[in-house]
Order: structure tokens, then sequence, then C-alpha cells
């Protein structure tokens, strides 16, 4: 019997939410206990947070792709190749949340996980592009796979910079895509969307202003490696691009204006925080341009001020998605 | 909300580049043709229009980080004032 795709996505975001949200508490008295922990720079006490809840995020996940591969049976390997390359780039994140990778070698390895989509052949080389329409990329298609996990994973990875910003924005992403996969028939895009969204909202509710935890790499780069495969599988690449155009654009400022990859702990700070408890842009001309400064170029503002500010932009770019989508459709 | 008028209409600008580029690729470099017979020919054009397409892609890139940083810059000056 074959079960309706939203019954499937239901039932993906229930279990998603529901194991995220119980397993949490318990990664944060682990990280705890082990000493796994960061400290809080943009709060003036700077108190300390356990780090690693990334890890209750992909066992969320990775129990909802379960549940939706025994619901949803023709799309098995499709599923497998997504929890394989969401856990590959997991691994790389459980890493470096131990001993930091260099900035160079972190892009290369999350590439890597695009692998188990190559090798169980679970893309479609035919992408449909604004203006142009279906185009044929059988050569360029896989060469440019390991990019389409790399670059999502990194962006979502430099923007967890406040607490809530990568869960907020990747929910938002993640709502756009659900939208533009409905209205272009892509279900099973839907229900990978809807295991991911379940395990983001539980965790959103720990992480948000003030943080009771952080994602670490660990969940930072899963998460955008599962955005990333979420697009190549679903074939809805261009939207997914417009969709994270803030973490893109984040992550591009950071770069171009250093003008190499860099490790944020050896690099002038971009902001920094004021005795009044107020997040201010940093002047020094060698400091990395990222989206949080350019916000903070006008004037000073508090972290929930911030966050929102991320929010807007997050939505102004779904909504954008949103619109490529329908002019996709029309073609 | 003020400061985040010059960033939201930066979004929208690479947004609408992206629809730009692709129309540029749809109607002058697809449609390429150097015109020479063979493999040697297919070859030649299919790095031609690749080239092409990178170096716009390149284009778009510089244009994205060259209005940023000015934007970024003028909003530091007109926040110390």
């Amino acid at each position: 019997m074959q079960i309706p795709p939203f019954i499937i996505c239901i039932a993906s975001f229930a279990a998603s939410l529901g194991i995220c949200y119980t397993l949490t508490p318990k990664v944060m008295a682990w990280a705890k206990r082990r000493g796994i922990t960061g400290k809080d720079v943009h709060k003036p006490d700077h108190p300390t947070i356990p780090e690693m809840g990334g890890i209750a995020t992909l066992i969320g996940l990775t129990f909802s792709i379960c549940l939706a591969s025994l619901l949803d049976q023709p799309n098995t390997i499709e599923y497998l190749s997504f929890i394989l390359t969401v856990h590959l780039a997991g691994l790389v994140g459980a890493v470096d949340d131990f001993r930091p990778i260099s900035p160079k070698l972190k892009p290369v390895l999350t590439a890597l996980a695009a692998a188990p989509i190559y090798l169980l052949n679970t893309y479609t080389p035919r992408p449909v592009l604004p203006v142009i329409g279906r185009v044929r990329l059988t050569i360029a298609y896989p060469l440019l796979l390991p990019f389409a996990i790399s670059i999502p994973a990194n962006a979502v990875n430099m923007a967890d910079v406040m607490n809530g910003t990568m869960a907020g924005t990747s929910i938002l992403t993640l709502v756009a895509i659900i939208l533009a996969s409905l209205l272009l028939g892509r279900w099973d895009a839907v229900i990978l969307c809807c295991g991911l969204i379940g395990s983001l909202v539980a965790f959103y509710a720990y992480n948000r202003n003030p943080a009771k935890v952080f994602a670490g790499d660990v969940g930072t780069l899963s998460v955008g490696a599962a955005i990333g495969a979420i697009a190549i599988l679903g074939r809805v690449e261009v939207v997914a691009i417009v969709a994270m155009m803030p973490q893109i654009m984040n992550a591009f400022y950071g770069l171009s204006s250093v003008g190499r990859l860099y490790d944020r702990t050896k690099t002038s700070r971009p902001i920094s925080l004021r005795g009044d408890g107020t997040l201010v842009a940093n002047r020094d001309k060698q400091a990395p341009i990222t989206l949080t400064r350019m916000i903070l170029a006008r004037g000073p503002m508090r972290e929930a001020e911030v966050f929102k500010s991320f929010m807007t932009l997050s939505a102004i770019s779904c909504s954008l998605a949103v619109l490529t989508a329908i002019l996709i459709w029309r073609i | 909300m003020r400061q985040l008028i010059g960033i939201a209409a930066i979004l929208i600008m690479v947004w609408v580049m992206i629809f730009l580029g692709a129309w540029i690729i749809g109607a002058f470099v697809v449609p390429l043709d150097l015109h020479i017979d063979g493999w040697w020919g297919r070859a030649a054009t299919s790095s031609v229009k690749v080239i092409l397409g990178s170096l716009l892609a390149l284009l778009w890139l510089w244009i994205w980080k060259t209005v940023a940083q000015t934007y970024f810059w003028k909003a530091v000056e007109r926040g110390a004032t």
C-alpha cells in the first residue's frame, strides 16, 4: 500500500522533533561532564555553554529518515545516500570539535561527503536553470557535486555566529525549499526537509538567545551538508542557492575581504562586545567583513537585534527563492 | 531596520544578476558556434563556452564583492558621523 507523502512528512517531522527535543538535554549533560564547552563571547559575563548539541539533531534526523525510508520504500537508496552524506559531514565536524582541522582542509573533507551521492548514483545531471530551462550537464554536474555539499556545509558553519542564527536561518531556508518543492512536485525533497526541520525546531528551543547549548561543527556542517544534499536529490539547486544567500553572503564577504580561507581565532575579530552589552563592528581594515559586521556597520546593536536582522535577511532571500521556483515552474 | 535596507538591496541585486547571467548564457554563450569542423572544432567550441561562462561567474563575484565592500566602508563612515 502506498502511503500518502504528506503522512510521511508529518511522521518524519514528529519523529525528529521528539527525538531531538528529548536527546538535547542528555547531550548537554554529557558535554558538560566531558568538558566539551565553549564561551558565549557575545554576553558580558561570557557564560560557559556545552557544545556539540548538533549530535542530537543528527540522531533525530537519522531516525526520521529511517522512518521515511520504511514508509516510502521506492526511495530507500535516495534516503540512504542522503543520510550517509550528512553523517560524513557530521563526522568531519565532530573531529573538528575535538581537534580543530585547518581552514584549508575542512572544505576538502566536507566535499568528500558527496561520495555516497556519487557512488549510489542518486543525482540527476539535468538541473532546471532560470530563464534557460532544463540543461543537460552530464560532465559538469558530477564535477560540481563536491562543491554543492562543501559550500552549504561551510556557509552554515560560518553563519553560526549568534545564538539561534544557524537553526533559525536554516529553518527558513528549508521552509522556502518545501514551498518550492511542492510547487515543482518534488515530494522526496519535502520529506527530507520535514525531517531536518523537526530536528532544527527542537534544537532551536535550546539554542535561542540566551543559548543553553551550541551546535558545534558536528551540527553546523551536517545541517549545511543536508541542505546541499536536499538541493541535489530534490533537484531544487537554484532555489536552494537563492534561499541560502545570507549564509553564502556571510561566507563570501569574509573570504573575499581577507583574500583566503582563514581561522576565526587567528584573524582580527570582525565585531566586539562593549561594556553595555551591545555589539559593535570592528574598524580594523584587516578584519573579515562578515554579514554581522555589515549589519553592525551603522551602529551598535544587541545580540537579539542582530539575530532579528539575520532572520529578516533570510526571510527576504527565502521569498526570492519561492519567486525563483515560480519563474522556473512557468518555463 | 534602517541598517538592513542596503544589505537587502545588495541581496536583491545579486539575485537579479543570477537571472541576467542566465539570460546572457542562454542567449549568447549556449548558441555560440566557432564553425570549425570535426572533433577539434567541437572541443574548441565547448572550451570557449566553458571559459566564457566562468568569466561571467567571476565578473558576477567581483561586482558583488566590490559593491559589498564599498557599502560597508560607507556605512561605517556614516555610522561614525
